[in-house]
């Protein structure tokens, strides 16, 4: 009985999928670097996901700009953010680089850099956000994997994030397509967590820089956007 | 007899401080910006973050040009007072809201002209075709995008981001950016060859 919504759902979003398009052109930025500033600890992470596994200003994907902290893993995350924002559908795989020093608490393999690939999740790829129909949130998080978290004595247990809209971004609602508002789906994704657990676990701020600052421009069919700031969001 | 309990459990907890006091020794060997990581010396910003990765950044920066003042300010007066614009927007005031710098994405980056937000005041209704870019995101043609007509009814629409090149001639528009706006269809007109849509 519970599994044909299940197989349903599923044949939808792989339907989906095959409407929208294959891989993604890769973007270009003046500010790659790290996520620093004094939450970061030891620990690093770049302050971009990247399209390949190739470390390049002209092959980034998008800023990281979400921490989710204290006793996080990409799974607690996804669920989480899939039951309490609608942010259940597959996207294309993109790449996060990061640097966990602290292997032993975290279980991870990563204490010399490493690559962690994920496709994110997003909402339905033609709903409406903020009263732009045609839009879907997308968020990517990252931690080695396994285990899919990373620890330092300031985050706890963390993964971070990259996030954007999508605009159009399927043939079922036909129109130009337009990526990136990097800001507008932190926010998004930041008052997800607030409706949820409330203003104490979750600030659009951090101790942490991004280092990724965009204004707002457009570069081919993608509106860049972001602070720099990296929002914070606790997992209990 | 009395001894017995005592060693039953003496020898575990002292086990068991014993490791907890190596795992945390060894926690703190790792999480100590100080000593580094077992791989070595950890170089960190002074704020905080290791910012060591062996990978190098194999293009190095790419520097994205920008619309000077005045350009801004050409172009948005040209969105705002084309042809297209003047024609759906008969009856409102219309007047370039802002207007943002628009480039290519493959390096090096190149102005392509601006993205001008124009608005409508009163809220226009729309039933048109209308100019669309489809961008080829290959760059392989110059200039890198496709133009062709859109089919468009809506209303409420209080602001349209109209794309202008460097020329100041209207090369797109993306009706529905305005997000009370009630647009009720977008249909391409004939059949155009648009380069492959990617999903991001």
């Amino acid at each position: 009985m519970s599994r044909r919504p299940l197989i349903l759902i599923t044949a939808a979003s792989l339907l989906l999928l095959a409407l929208a398009g294959g891989s993604a052109q890769a973007h270009s930025v003046g500010n790659l670097g790290y996520v620093t500033g004094s939450g970061m600890n030891e620990d690093g992470v770049r302050n971009y996901d990247f399209d390949t596994q190739r470390v390049a200003s002209d092959n980034v994907d998008w800023p990281v700009n979400l921490i989710f902290f204290d006793n996080a893993s990409i799974n607690t995350v996804k669920a989480d953010l899939c039951t309490h924002g609608d942010l259940c559908t597959g996207g294309s795989t993109k790449n996060g680089r990061m640097d966990d020093e602290a292997p032993i608490a975290s279980g991870s393999g990563c204490s010399n850099w490493c690559w962690d690939a994920d496709s994110g999740s997003k909402t339905y790829v033609c709903g409406t956000v903020w009263g732009y129909d045609a839009t879907d949130v997308h968020y990517r998080p990252y931690s080695p994997n396994p285990p899919d978290r990373m620890y330092n004595t300031y985050w706890g247990f963390y993964v971070f994030a990259s996030s954007h809209w999508d605009k159009h971004d399927s043939s079922l609602c036909p129109g130009t397509s337009q990526y990136g508002w990097n800001e507008q789906a932190e926010k998004v994704i930041w008052q997800d967590w607030v409706d949820w657990r409330g203003t104490g676990a979750a600030w659009n701020n951090s101790p942490t820089d991004g280092n990724n600052y965009q204004p707002k421009h457009w570069a081919g069919d993608n509106y860049w956007d972001n602070s720099g700031e990296v929002t914070r969001l606790r997992v209990p | 007899m009395s001894s017995q309990p005592r060693r039953g459990v003496t020898v575990p907890r002292l086990v068991l401080t014993l490791g907890v006091a190596l795992v945390a020794g060894l926690m703190a060997a790792q999480v100590v910006p100080a000593t580094g990581s077992s791989s070595g010396a950890v170089t960190t910003d002074p704020s905080g973050g290791a910012t060591d990765d062996p990978l190098s950044d194999e293009s190095g920066p790419i520097p994205s040009p920008d619309l000077s003042p005045s350009q801004m300010a050409d172009l948005g007066a040209a969105a705002a007072t084309s042809d297209v614009i003047q024609v759906i927007g008969k009856g409102s005031v219309i007047a370039p809201k802002d207007a943002l710098t628009w480039t290519d994405d493959v390096p090096p980056l190149r102005l392509l002209g601006a993205a001008v937000t124009v608005t409508f005041n009163p809220a226009i209704s729309v039933d048109a075709d209308l100019p669309s870019l489809a961008y080829d995101e290959s760059e392989k043609t110059s200039p890198p995008y496709v133009t062709y007509k859109t089919h468009v009814v809506g209303s409420n629409i209080g602001s349209m981001t109209v794309f202008v090149d460097m020329d100041g001639n209207l090369v797109g528009i993306i009706p529905d950016s305005d997000p009370n706006s009630k647009i009720s269809s977008q249909e391409t007109v004939g059949t155009p060859t648009l380069p492959t849509h990617h999903e991001d």
